[in-house]
């Protein structure tokens, strides 16, 4: 039985300026596309240049090591057995050279060989006297070969390793915890979210809440952001007497709870390392939130006049003498509610800021990139729920009609809620329901008034297009399908046959010891592994079970790999070990193995990928997974 | 960050150089035809040996090494044409990027029946690179002419009946 890779606890990505790395991030993308967008053919008559063929760099790791990082060009392969480390400093000796496991070729003249393709890190432990210099000259020594059927000559290159002070180069690098002075580089970006960590850590305040307000804004048109919509909407349109001034207060009540609350919870994530979000998605919880969205539907339809929230509203009002005081104290809690439990959504920034909190302690520069992120989103709805007050109609028949639209919505938004919860023929069935009454609502069913047609046909032809994918959407869930999406994919008979082969299948691992009895056998088997961190309530994940999941290519390309699943849906004890083991904080998560059952730590992933990314990444993780054939 | 500079160039490099993709440099352009350039290197034996030893007859200077896969598959080729093509003028000239010891053992085991240089990856590198060989990447042949002119360049491993069809005319 072996131990749960653990992610090193304390660890500092080197940072860089910001401006310098993002300069340099979009100038390596450009070069890649612009190096992809050429066929990639080592052709024996054009070949690279050893240097660029098999590019190398060494930089400190942790615990006295330093890690050899190689970028191997497509087409391009280095033998195993080729590597050669020698220590040219007196008083730095080498240690075991721990390199992952290549691919092993057939050799008719060596046998078996070990070959490698694409990234390459070999981690070289040091064992240095206390005199010993800060400076390691390192040879290194390897041999590769061009699929084009050309080898070129052994590379022998020395370099100067800096092994003083850890990452200060990019001037005043935070040190997090001056306890542990033993912080490394990694060698490489890694993933987004740590190279966010990173940049956290380079500590420019302004540059950082800048990029984080950034992130934010772009979160806009995600399921992160969507939903408060309707919400606010519903806030600012159940106001009797509304100026501009009155619904901008309203809207900066509402996302400066949902600010406060996100960075908070995600302050309280990183230190605790338990998602309070993430706790608060049991069927209690929701269903009290269900019953809010279907109340204020009621009341935006007519059926009664309700001040937004209205028991929440005198309640709280009493306590505040200020006039507007009750309306801002709903719309702070609206906000508050909607941001821990409407829009949990765990992204690549959110991740990151998380990260560095945990791995430094420091919440004041985590909790401030927290806010600014929540400030990001927040901004788009501001605007959206202060124009709402200016541009929206005051009364009439018009106002009745935005009403009732913002009621689906949140009808809508209820049972989107419920699908964490609820069996998915319940909530497809409401789908349905909803769809169809709103439908024959819009007209659908009614015949055109002889005159004054024009919107009115629109209005009903649209009215039609949703009545009927609401009936689409009822067959569906008397057939047994599950997505809203793909109404009747329990009808199609044809594919019932080949679905097998064509969707995933994933093994379900519930807490760390399933986990490793499942690592154990595949590497018993010889297999890379996936690990996919998912939940019902979490969008991102049936977002991309949805689409890149389903992917033939990406299907096609996870052939030859162990799929494991932790559903952490109901959060129970076992899911929080598994998610601590890996210090995640929640999903969406992917995790890669290597054959060896070692975690790809470079290569976590979090947050959406379409199929293309995904493929991109699963190659840069696990290398060529295909099964032969 | 200079590393990071540093790994950032060849990628500029490679852009800039795959871009307009005709113009990438062919190993040995503009050798066809050209007069083969001198140079004298230490055979198994250890005796210093002239190229121009040869002059007269059709050469095949081969770079190879032990360490290079696809060369030692294409060694028994090279002796088996020795054997057929030597009483018709033909000399095949190894000179091994390698360390001689390890080409010499192996020239033993292969049976080879043609005259090995070595000198060291370096020397024989030098040599490589004189004949169009920026890299050193092997395998990597050269036919001489009589007049010990460049007649045929080939990177990579030599087949029968590319090497057939190239010497017919020349011996």
């Amino acid at each position: 039985m072996t131990r749960l890779p653990q992610l090193p606890r304390k660890r500092i990505i080197p940072p860089a300026p910001i401006p310098a790395r993002m300069a340099r991030m979009a100038l390596t993308a450009l070069l890649y596309l612009l190096a992809l967008s050429l066929p990639v053919v080592a052709a024996a008559d054009d070949l690279l240049p050893p240097e660029q063929a098999f590019a190398v760099e060494v930089q400190p790791g942790e615990d006295d090591t330093v890690i050899a990082h190689w970028e191997i060009a497509d087409g391009y392969y280095l033998y195993g057995h080729s590597l050669e480390f020698t220590s040219k400093t007196p008083g730095i000796e080498l240690g075991e050279p721990r390199r992952p496991e290549g691919k092993i070729k057939e050799d008719e003249f060596f046998g078996e060989v070990e070959t490698y393709r694409g990234e390459l890190d070999i981690v070289l432990p040091l064992s240095r006297d206390a005199d010993a210099p800060d400076t390691l000259e390192l040879t290194l020594r390897a041999q590769g070969c061009a699929d084009a059927g050309v080898c070129y000559p052994p590379q022998e290159r020395t370099v100067s390793v800096d092994l003083g002070a850890p990452p200060t180069q990019a001037g005043g690098a935070t040190q997090g915890d001056p306890a542990t002075p033993e912080q490394g580089a990694r060698p490489t970006p890694a993933t987004e979210q740590d190279r966010i960590a990173a940049q956290l850590a380079q500590g420019n305040l302004w540059l950082v809440l800048l990029a984080f307000f950034g992130f934010g804004l772009l979160l806009t048109f995600t399921p992160c952001v969507f939903p408060m919509i309707p919400i606010l909407s519903n806030i600012i349109l159940g106001q009797k007497s509304l100026t501009p001034r009155k619904a901008f207060t309203i809207s900066l009540a509402f996302v400066l709870a949902m600010a406060v609350t996100y960075t908070v919870a995600g302050v309280f994530a990183g230190l605790a390392g338990a998602n309070l979000q993430a706790a608060l998605q049991n069927p209690w919880v929701i269903g009290g939130f269900v019953i809010i969205f279907i109340a204020l539907a009621l009341s935006m339809f007519g059926f009664y006049d309700l001040q937004m929230p209205a028991a929440l509203q005198t309640r709280l009002s009493a306590l505040s003498n200020r006039q507007q005081g009750g309306t801002l104290v709903g719309a702070a809690v609206m906000g508050f509610l909607s941001a821990l439990i409407v829009g949990p959504c765990v992204t690549a920034p959110l991740v990151g800021a998380l990260l560095y909190i945990s791995q430094t302690g420091d919440a004041v520069l985590g909790g401030l990139a927290l806010f600014s992120l929540s400030l990001g989103m927040g901004l788009p709805l501001l605007i959206l729920g202060t124009s709402a007050g200016s541009l929206l109609p005051r009364a009439g028949a018009w106002m009745d009609t935005v009403k009732a639209v913002f009621g689906v919505l949140l009808l809508a938004m209820a049972i989107w809620l419920l699908e964490r919860v609820a069996p998915a023929s319940l909530t497809l069935f409401l789908w349905a329901a909803l769809l169809m009454v709103s439908g024959v609502y819009m007209g659908a069913a009614s015949p055109l008034p002889e005159e004054n047609r024009g919107w009115r046909a629109l209005w009903k032809g649209f009215g039609l297009v949703i009545l009927v994918y609401g009936i689409l959407l009822l067959v569906g869930a008397a057939s047994g399908a599950r997505d809203p999406f793909h109404p009747l994919e329990g009808l199609t008979a044809a594919d019932q046959g080949d679905r097998q082969g064509t969707e995933l299948r994933f093994q379900a691992v519930n807490d760390p010891k399933e986990l490793e009895q499942a690592l154990a056998d595949a590497r018993a088997a010889g297999q890379p592994v996936l690990l996919d961190f998912y939940a019902d309530w979490c969008v991102e994940c049936t977002h991309m079970e949805r689409t890149t999941l389903r992917d033939p290519e990406v299907i096609r390309a996870l052939s030859g790999v162990r799929l494991l699943k932790a559903d952490v849906t109901h959060q129970t004890r076992g899911h929080r070990e598994l998610m601590r083991s890996f210090d995640l904080f929640g999903p969406p998560a992917m995790i890669f193995f290597n054959a060896r059952g070692e975690e790809r730590g470079h290569h976590r992933l979090v947050g959406y990928k379409d199929a293309e990314a995904f493929l991109e990444h699963i190659q840069a993780a696990l290398g060529p997974t295909r099964e032969p054939g | 960050m200079p590393t990071r500079a540093i790994r950032l160039l060849p990628l500029l490099l490679a852009a800039l150089c795959i871009a307009p993709s005709g113009a990438a440099p062919l190993a040995g352009q503009g050798m066809q035809g050209a007069q083969a350039p001198a140079f004298t290197l230490p055979d198994l034996e250890g005796n210093p040996r002239r190229i121009g030893e040869w002059d007269g007859r059709v050469v095949l200077v081969n770079f190879w090494a032990t360490w290079c896969p696809p060369c030692r598959k294409e060694i028994p080729l090279f002796v088996e044409m020795q054997s057929a093509h030597g009483d018709a003028g033909l000399t095949i000239v190894g000179v091994a990027l390698d360390d001689p010891q390890a080409a010499a053992a192996f020239a033993r085991d292969q049976g080879i029946n043609f005259p090995v240089l070595v000198g060291g990856e370096e020397r024989a590198g030098e040599v490589a690179r004189a004949y169009g060989n920026p890299y050193g990447s092997l395998p990597y042949s050269v036919l001489l002419d009589r007049e010990g002119k460049v007649r045929y360049i080939h990177v990579g491993r030599l087949h029968r009946e590319t090497l057939e069809r190239e010497l017919a005319p020349l011996l």
